[in-house]
């Protein structure tokens, strides 16, 4: 299996395209020609072959008093492998979160010719799996007593080795399309403050109504995604979290599988763990109403125990809720009335925190 | 509620003070252990090697669950150490061995009269005088028809050692047998009916039990007109024990993460 090379395959955190402008020679009238067209000429001539824009679909369901989101999720598979590959954004819904289910069914049906070297997560942990309950079937016949020659390993199959050695089944004549490939059935599906984070503020996705096919603008986008309009909305605080992350470098998931809000990766999932949890917790200036909403220190405690056992960082997020956020004529204001402080809680066990 | 009906030398004594409740006599830490199997938490330094707090001693200390209950089925008493204090130290000393015997008999007295949930206390010739109730602010009164005793109250029933759950960031742990020889099987959370909580805990919590071989459980008390949900969950039948009612109106899940690993 060749290594790949990650800092080619994810060579850039965020899907902008950005021009470092040369330093500036005032009396230099070369560094100044120089300087001029970057700065001029080649956002110009980008203007020709644009880039071109990505596209996503919104899932709306209705209730008696009004429209509320339940998806916004990316089909085209370009558009999905650049929205993972730069910025790691999404999840696809067929798999662990890299989109890699063409992939894979496509390897199963054993039709891929040339990717076979591309190995995907779930494989990675579908090798390991079944490497560990070989070693465990192993010990068990060890610890019984039998006599059986360690280096005979052929006797334990595994489940998973009989269900490989058949090929296709009958319901794989469904996946394929007219020229015999697998078809494009997965899809990418974000986050609501990623896909409000890519129409607002990186200005990169066009989301469209998935039952009118209509275009939906960003400050519509905020009203379904905020039905209440009330300062204290969990999507507009969890926005205000993920975009101070994000505009400071960091790439920013999920973190349900920990149970935190957040995790924070220095560059991305293939490159290294998450370092850090975070933790949202709203303040009012109301400090009654944050006294009704105090956490107690069970909870803290059994946070800590879950983060620091998977070696991260534990971090309160605290966003200082405006009491109104009636006065506000565009998305940069509404943001700006949030303040955000984090707390980093640390566990310190004077016996193992020596070095 | 049915109380059994001790003499009232027979009780054990669960000192109160500052809030937190302790055994210190070891009779009676025994007597708890073995009779109505409550461990509790040592906390006492121990003379031989003081500079450590690994081993620990006496005295014990109780979580005010397991005080309540123990006062509930009326075979310990709370004795409020501050007033006592203070109370020994007014009796004057010519007065020494009238007060003493004095001090018993009231002891006496009061115990047998005592309702249920109500602090045990008891008042001294010296003191009688002095305009002051003996009962400190958060008796164990305060602790029944919680969610944290009322689940307390069901594993207890059935056998289980329960100690405090926080090094695990859950309420309690329920151990199937005497500490020392089981690892617990339960941490466990309980929770009032229809009371909310969020998903993150619940995968957080259910992750870490997962982690360390045990399982999440959260358990609340149904009211009586919700009762007639639970003859398609409780399936098992409850069990019977002497001297105590069984709770059928409780009900509990267990939560773990499959495909770990």
């Amino acid at each position: 299996m060749k290594k790949r090379n990650l800092n080619a395959i994810y060579h850039s955190p965020l899907p902008v395209e950005v021009v470092a402008l040369p330093p500036l020679v005032p009396h230099n009238p070369i560094s100044v020609a120089y300087y001029v067209y970057q700065l001029v000429f080649v956002p110009f001539l980008w203007g020709f072959k644009r880039r071109r824009r990505l596209t996503a679909y919104m899932e709306l369901y209705t209730d008696s008093v009004s429209s509320y989101v339940s998806s916004i999720a990316v089909g085209s598979y370009e558009d999905m492998q650049e929205l993972w590959k730069a910025g790691f954004f999404g999840k696809g819904t067929q798999s662990r979160s890299d989109p890699t289910w063409v992939l894979r069914t496509s390897k199963r049906l054993q039709e891929a010719s040339g990717e076979t070297e591309i190995v995907a997560p779930e494989e990675v942990t579908a090798r390991r799996r079944a490497a560990r309950k070989k070693f465990k079937n192993a010990r068990a016949l060890v610890e019984q007593g039998v006599v059986s020659n360690p280096a005979d390993p052929e006797k334990v199959e595994t489940n998973e080795e009989r269900r490989g050695q058949k090929l296709t089944r009958a319901e794989d004549m469904a996946l394929r399309d007219s020229e015999g490939k697998v078809r494009q059935l997965e899809k990418l599906q974000l986050t609501f403050q990623e896909a409000f984070f890519l129409a607002y503020a990186l200005d990169i996705i066009d989301i469209y109504d998935g039952r009118t096919g209509d275009l939906v603008t960003v400050p519509y986008l905020l009203g379904l995604l905020m039905p209440d309009w009330s300062p204290d909305n969990s999507f507009i605080v969890n926005y205000v979290v993920y975009h101070h992350y994000r505009s400071h470098g960091w790439c920013v998931r999920n973190g349900v599988k920990f149970g935190v809000d957040y995790l924070l990766y220095k560059r991305g999932p293939p490159f290294s763990h998450a370092e850090f949890g975070v933790i949202v917790i709203p303040l009012y200036s109301d400090e009654s109403k944050n006294q009704l909403m105090r956490r107690d220190w069970y909870w803290s405690s059994g946070v800590n125990r879950v983060v620091g056992g998977v070696k991260k960082t534990m971090v309160l997020c605290y966003v200082k809720v405006p009491d109104c956020i009636d006065k506000w004529h565009s998305v940069e204001e509404l943001l700006k009335m949030y303040e955000v402080r984090e707390v980093v809680l640390r566990r310190w066990i004077p016996s193992r925190n020596r070095d | 509620m049915q109380m059994v009906e001790n003499d009232a030398a027979d009780l054990i004594p669960i000192s109160f003070i500052d809030g937190e409740y302790f055994a210190f006599d070891i009779e009676a830490v025994k007597r708890l252990r073995n009779d109505h199997h409550v461990a509790g938490i040592l906390v006492g330094t121990l003379p031989q090697v003081p500079q450590q707090s690994t081993f620990l001693g006496l005295p014990v200390q109780l979580m005010p669950e397991e005080a309540a209950l123990l006062v509930q089925k009326g075979v310990a008493r709370i004795i409020d150490e501050g007033s006592r204090h203070e109370a020994m130290l007014a009796v004057d000393e010519n007065d020494i061995d009238e007060a003493t015997a004095k001090l018993k008999i009231n002891e006496v007295e009061s115990a047998g009269s005592e309702s249920q949930g109500q602090l045990v206390s008891f008042t001294t010739p010296a003191l009688s005088t002095v305009n002051r109730v003996a009962l400190p602010e958060s008796s164990v009164g305060a602790v029944y028809d919680t969610p944290r005793f009322d689940v307390y109250k069901y594993l207890h029933e059935r056998g289980y050692f329960i100690l405090p759950g926080l090094r695990f960031g859950s309420q309690f742990l329920a151990y199937p047998g005497d500490p020392l020889r089981y690892h617990s099987h339960y941490l466990v959370r309980g929770l009032g009916y229809g009371e909310e909580f969020s998903l993150l805990e619940l995968v957080g919590s259910g992750r870490l039990g997962t982690g360390v071989k045990k399982a999440w459980m959260v358990g609340g008390h149904v009211p009586e007109d919700e009762q007639h949900k639970l003859a398609t969950l409780n399936s098992s039948k409850t069990i019977e024990r002497e001297g105590s009612e069984p709770i059928e109106d409780f009900v509990s899940f267990c939560v773990e993460w499959a495909g770990f690993g």
